[in-house]
């Protein structure tokens, strides 16, 4: 059966990276959010396993969704990808439960690398 | 404001500045212990006195340099007046700062921000630039008239370090031809 | 492999210098540049640390190729902050003043993988010419700056010495105005004085003569003409008229000679009777002038006189002495913003007469005191002091073969002292002084 798998970000550029740095051969099915709201609903959809999940987005951003899955102990893996990637970002990201962080720019092999870690690959 | 780049350039372009600056502010961030506080880029196609309007604020120090690849032009940094003290006690200069201790450090801070931001930005799209050395900036007295174009791509971002005055803006400014060179790139990264 | 070694033939020849390193700091490459001016060769330095090389500086250097390696981007380094990274001499021994190259430096991040930089490229630029160059210009510029300042305050005091100027033109204007009009009205004067003195002795003796004949009436009259008397008497309202006439007189020439003491204190004071060089009072001048200075004088100053008897005249031009008595009195009562003594002293000793203008005062800083007579030199705010006063009243006494003595005290007062010699400074012999005055008198009359 296909893995439910989100990819919130609010740049269709980012999207479509990530989108393309997804292994070819892993069956999902994926579904994209453009902000913090629609990746929440996608959550409650059953459609977010996994979430790849910006910082900065328009209406609820990356931290208020953390926040919300902390809270409702939701058990989504997420694998937060941003392009802020200062120190205290990255600590506040782990606090709230993200199980990774990724840099933009992505690259496709450390992606592969993580998902592996993580035993999704 | 401009009918210059449709929708999809936009977003890609501004999400490759937010990458770049997210960069810079790394760099920044990890050499005073930190944080900073990132904007939403502006992309913008200014005139020349738009342009001009920007360095008659009293409150920035400015630098510029140059930049040369598959597209040229310059990158100006403004940086607050206020904050600049504040600053130089991060990056372990000798406070009150004397004349030559404040431009050595506005150009390396020019140099941390912009550098780190232009190579970035470049980076993404194969655009191979280097950077010149910045320089001290003083464009007050010119006349807006007196510049040799008329209107030029603008893309600024701005760095706020969290609880002090000091504030930031990067601008990268592309000549005329660059942004038909910067326009085709960025088709090749929607298009593959 | 023929391109390799043209590129390292090529480094060698280039006209900066060229240093790569690893991680560790250590040299793995320069070129000649460097060579030459260290007498190693690339191959010699191979491994060694750049920053035992170049201890001097190695807090900076490593501080700047770190940075290169922790943030992948190039760093710079200015001959203005740091002229002499490298302490290598300067390429112009011979023209050049300066004894170091002045550098420029970058540091690239020449090769890296994955982000992390593996070594780091130093450019080294020689711009001594450039920077003496800016240098010099810079001094010129401070020079130039300087310059202007100075013009610009010799501009200020231009424009305030033309105010003076403007000013005591326009006092002698004025006073030139006031003599004429002195000397045009000092004639009517005279005769409407002299007139109302005549007017005053005849209404004596027609009042005498009415008297006479109200007695010769009273005693010989009959009662009718003593009745016609009184009728016309009482219609005339003679008994007023009588008293009256007499009061109205009083008081016109009491009026006229105040007048007429105006007019020659007008006189005394302006320039055209008295820019001469003639025989004058010192304490008639003093007075006049005090007359004149009354005003700022008045009420909060008490003044003290003490003037020597039999002091002779002084050769001098009166009218400029004035000046000086003038500057001395308005200086004096500035000192003395919340009121004081004002004491004014003139005496003789030997063929000098002194006059003494002394204050109780603010008193004069001793800082101060070489300065007093420097024109342009004052304390004053802007507007209440031109700095003039005390040079030109000095010049003058100069003019006049004589001096000004100052003595003062910070808190208690200051006293200034003019002193002139009786005859002048080419002081002719008794006699010939005797036939100039003479001569002069003529002339003027
Ligand atoms: N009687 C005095 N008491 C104190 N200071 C005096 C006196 N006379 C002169 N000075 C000092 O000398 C300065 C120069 O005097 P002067 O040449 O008359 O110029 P001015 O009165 O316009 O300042 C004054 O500004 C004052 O400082
Ligand atoms: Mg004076």
């Amino acid at each position: 059966m296909p893995i439910p798998v989100t990819i919130a970000d609010d740049s269709m550029l980012s999207r479509k990276t990530i989108r393309k740095a997804l292994p070819p051969d892993w069956d999902i099915d994926l579904t994209e959010a453009c902000n913090g709201k629609e990746a929440l609903a996608a959550v409650a959809a059953g459609k977010a396993d996994v979430l790849f999940l910006d910082l900065q987005m328009p209406e609820l951003d990356g931290f208020d969704v953390l926040r919300e899955l902390h809270d409702h102990h939701a058990k989504t893996v997420v694998i937060v990808i941003s392009a802020d990637i200062q120190p205290e970002a990255q600590k506040k990201v782990a606090m709230l439960g993200a199980f990774r962080f990724l840099q933009k720019p992505l690259h496709a092999d450390q992606l592969h690398e993580t998902l592996t870690e993580l035993g999704l690959i | 404001m401009n009918t210059l780049l449709n929708e999809d350039q936009r977003d890609a372009l501004q999400e490759l500045m937010n990458i770049s600056m997210g960069q810079a502010a790394n760099a920044l961030a990890r050499l005073i212990d930190a944080q900073i506080t990132l904007s939403i880029p502006k992309i913008v196609v200014v005139s020349a006195s738009e342009f001009h309007a920007i360095f008659q604020s009293d409150n920035y120090w400015f630098t510029r340099q140059s930049f040369l690849g598959l597209v040229k032009g310059e990158v100006l940094t403004l940086m607050a007046k206020a904050g600049t003290e504040t600053m130089g006690g991060l990056l372990d200069y000798p406070v009150p700062l004397n004349e030559t201790s404040q431009d050595e450090l506005l150009l390396e801070l020019a140099n941390i921000l912009a550098g780190a931001c232009l190579n970035v930005f470049s980076s993404q799209l194969d655009l191979n630039t280097k950077l010149s050395m910045p320089t001290i900036f003083s464009e007050q007295m010119r006349k807006a008239e007196s510049y040799r174009w008329i209107s030029t791509l603008l893309m600024e971002v701005e760095f706020q370090l969290e609880a002090t005055a000091f504030d930031s803006r990067v601008v990268i400014c592309l000549e005329g031809q660059s942004v038909n060179v910067l326009i085709d790139k960025l088709n090749q990264l929607l298009e593959d | 492999m023929e391109l390799a070694a043209l590129h390292l033939k090529l480094n060698d020849r280039l006209p900066m210098g060229v240093c790569v390193v690893d991680a560790g700091y250590n040299v793995l490459y320069w070129n000649d540049f460097f060579a030459d001016r260290i007498a190693l060769r690339s191959e010699q330095v191979l491994g060694q640390s750049l920053l035992s090389l170049f201890p001097a500086e190695a807090r900076y250097l490593k501080k700047k190729i770190h940075s290169v390696f922790v943030l992948n981007n190039a760093s710079f380094s200015y001959w203005e902050h740091k002229p002499h990274v490298f302490p290598f001499s300067s390429s112009r021994p011979i023209t050049g003043e300066e004894t170091l190259m002045y550098q420029n430096i970058e540091f690239l991040p020449l090769d890296s993988e994955g982000g992390t930089v593996r070594s780091v490229c130093l450019l080294v630029q020689d711009v001594t010419e450039l920077a003496s160059y800016f240098q010099a210009e810079q001094q010129l510029s401070a020079r130039l700056e300087l310059e202007h300042a100075a013009l610009k305050a010799v501009n200020e005091k231009l424009s305030m010495a033309q105010n003076q100027l403007l000013q005591s033109e326009k006092m002698a204007a004025i006073g030139q105005l006031a003599a004429g009009v002195a000397h045009e009205i000092n004639n009517p004067i005279g005769f409407i004085s002299s007139n109302l003195q005549t007017m005053q002795d005849y209404a004596g003796r027609l009042l005498k003569l009415v008297a006479f004949y109200e007695k010769v009436t009273a005693k010989t009259g009959t009662e009718t003409t003593q009745a016609m008397q009184r009728d016309m008497q009482q219609r005339m309202q003679f008994d007023f008229v009588r008293h009256d006439l007499t009061e109205l007189l009083a008081e016109s020439i009491d009026g006229i000679d105040r007048v007429a003491a105006i007019v020659k204190n007008l006189k005394s004071f302006s320039h055209v009777d008295n820019a001469e060089w003639q025989y004058a009072s010192l304490v008639d001048g003093l007075e006049n002038t005090l007359k004149i200075a009354a005003n700022q004088l008045k009420y909060k100053v008490e003044i003290h006189r003490d003037y020597s008897d039999e002091l002779p005249d002084v050769y001098c031009q009166p009218m400029q002495i004035n000046q000086i008595f003038l500057n001395l009195l308005v200086n004096a009562s500035q000192a003395m913003d919340a009121g004081g003594h004002l004491y004014l002293k003139v005496w003789q000793l030997d063929a000098n007469v002194f006059v003494e203008v002394r204050d109780s005062g603010s008193g004069i800083e001793p800082a101060h005191m070489n300065r007093l007579f420097e024109p342009f030199f004052t304390t004053k705010p802007v507007g209440s002091g031109t700095g003039l006063g005390l040079s030109l009243s000095y010049s003058i006494a100069k003019k006049h073969q004589g001096d000004i003595l100052v003595h003062s005290v910070v808190g208690e007062g200051s006293s200034f002292t003019l002193v002139l010699p009786v005859h002048g400074s080419d002081s002719p012999t008794e006699e010939t002084t005797e036939n100039e005055f003479a001569v002069e008198g003529n002339e003027s009359s």
